[in-house]
């Protein structure tokens, strides 16, 4: 089997003085190559630390991660097996995630690095830029010089030059402004895709969700819910919580309708 | 027409030498929620910090800010302080961060109310209650004897909202007042918002980047742009027949375009 394969997945976190908690809570989920999942969720939900198990930096206390039918070991101290840097993540924050004192195209090139086709076949520095809507010419810019959108497409330029096999975006469009959203999301699955990576894109935003996955999960409570193809769970919800989700989703539609609050 | 409490002409700031707000009219009615929308960095939370004159050190506002007919820029300070929070009173973006993290809610929901109503302790506590029950916080009365982190979000964000109306302002800024919460949650607190101007008649001023959660409850749209109002008007026009080219492109830019 290729790609990411989640079976009975369980992270529980032990807290002082309360009982353990479950963040996630036995999951299943698979990301072919080339296929864009949606995790979808609110806070709490525990898809931010499933995202963190998926790329080893939280170790599941049950069940297994596999990719491309390796195990996922949890991060250690050893640098991580070549295999493993195939899965790459872009986060919420860009101004956490790039390096503000080190200029972009240096941070690029480090991700260059480790490409498995060798640095000398991997993509140049300029195609990556070029991908992600940006000038060759602001590689050898500090990262405060580029607006917050610029920003996280230069996260992203930067983990595709890994040459990554799956690509993880956690809330990678949380903070940007609502007019740049769908075009961030819609550039993280173009390219992905585009070079044949999977795409697990982790969002509480279902309405964004809807416009770039093949196949939607909706967790709550660390399982999931309700999965299924995008359409499918958009206009035919099963379950009750992905219907309360969709209720609540304000529409721009100037007609003044309030969204649905369930009490329940 | 609803009477404007609100009156906001030819606002200009200046932050160290560049110009901010460049000439903003905007007119705020009673009952009314007033949507200000526009990218960051466009100027609408700059708009709501010079109406009450919170601007960052070395801001300089000109133009006019009347409130029911008074002029508020240029006040002395001490003035500023009887309308801040009194008649004029601000929620915003991070709950959190509103509140005092060491201070029980109770104290930080009657501090202001006694100051501005000159009200006795025990009075200023019933005036909260009242406030907290408007805005569905569960339980209000055990809520004050709480603290800030023993809240989810959404219910902080309530709290600050009836620390916000406690004093029964005539205009309340919200900036930003749903962007950090979930979506579940957030249709409560603008089905909040929308009550507030219905049943008490408060003007308010919605600024959001989000035009979906402005379709939902503001009367009307005023869209800014570099510090500009480039498009203004009832909601439904300026969401679904857009007359200049960048609020139309705020409006593409949404998943769908802006259609479910």
């Amino acid at each position: 089997m290729s790609g990411l394969e989640l079976r009975g997945l369980q992270v529980s976190y032990r807290r002082r003085g309360l009982p353990e908690l479950r963040a996630v809570d036995g999951v299943d989920l698979d990301v072919a190559p080339g296929e864009v999942v949606g995790l979808v969720g609110e806070s709490g939900c525990g898809k931010s630390t499933l995202a963190r198990a998926v790329c080893g930096l939280e170790r599941p206390t049950a069940g297994s991660i596999t990719f491309d039918g390796d195990a996922v070991e949890p991060l250690g101290l050893r640098r991580r097996p070549a295999r493993l840097a195939r899965i790459q993540m872009v986060f919420q924050n860009p101004n956490a995630s790039l390096n503000p004192r080190r200029r972009v195209g240096n941070q690029i090139e480090d991700a260059r690095a480790i490409h498995p086709a060798g640095h000398e076949h991997a993509p140049s520095i300029a195609a990556l830029l070029a991908d992600v809507g940006l000038d060759a010419g602001v590689a050898g810019r500090y990262p405060h010089e580029f607006s917050g959108g610029q920003r996280q497409r230069l996260a992203i330029a930067r983990a595709m030059a890994a040459g990554p096999r799956l690509l993880i975006g956690d809330e990678p469009i949380a903070s940007l402004d609502a007019s740049l959203q769908a075009q961030v999301a819609r550039l993280l699955r173009d390219v992905a895709v585009g070079s044949g990576a999977g795409l697990l894109f982790i969002s509480h935003d279902l309405s964004i969700v809807r416009t770039i996955a093949d196949r939607v999960a909706v967790m709550r409570a660390g399982r999931i819910v309700e999965e299924g193809p995008t359409e499918q769970v958009w206009t035919a919800p099963q379950d009750a919580y992905t219907r309360r989700l969709i209720a609540a989703i304000p529409v721009a539609d100037g007609l003044g309708r309030l969204p649905e609050v369930d009490l329940g | 027409m609803s009477e404007v409490r609100l009156a906001v002409r030819d606002l200009r700031v200046e932050l160290g030498g560049t110009t901010v707000l460049d000439g903003v009219d905007l007119d705020v009615p009673a009952g009314q929620v007033t949507g200000l929308a526009g990218e960051s960095g466009s100027g609408k939370s700059m708009t709501a910090l010079a109406v009450l004159g919170l601007l960052p050190r070395g801001g300089r506002a000109t133009g006019s800010v009347r409130l029911d007919g008074r002029e508020l820029l240029g006040l002395p300070e001490r003035e500023r302080n009887a309308v801040r929070g009194r008649h004029v009173a601000m929620v915003f973006q991070d709950p959190a961060g509103a509140f005092h993290p060491l201070l029980s809610i109770g104290r930080q929901v009657t501090d202001h109310v006694r100051h501005h109503l000159r009200l006795s302790r025990a009075q200023a506590v019933e005036r909260a209650v009242d406030a907290l029950d408007r805005a569905q916080v569960p339980e209000p009365r055990e809520a004050l004897r709480k603290f800030p982190h023993q809240f989810s979000g959404g219910q902080l964000q309530r709290i600050a909202i009836a620390s916000a109306i406690a004093c029964e302002p005539q205009v309340l800024l919200a900036d930003e007042p749903t962007t950090a919460l979930d979506v579940t949650v957030q249709a409560g607190v603008l089905r909040l918002l929308r009550s507030l101007s219905d049943d008490l008649g408060i003007a308010t001023v919605l600024i959001t980047h989000d035009l979906a959660v402005m379709s939902a409850v503001a009367d009307t749209v005023t869209v800014l742009r570099a510090g500009r109002v480039v498009e203004q008007g009832p909601r439904f026009d300026v969401l679904t027949r857009p007359q200049d080219p960048y609020t139309r492109s705020l409006i593409e830019s949404l998943p769908h375009g802006g259609r479910a």
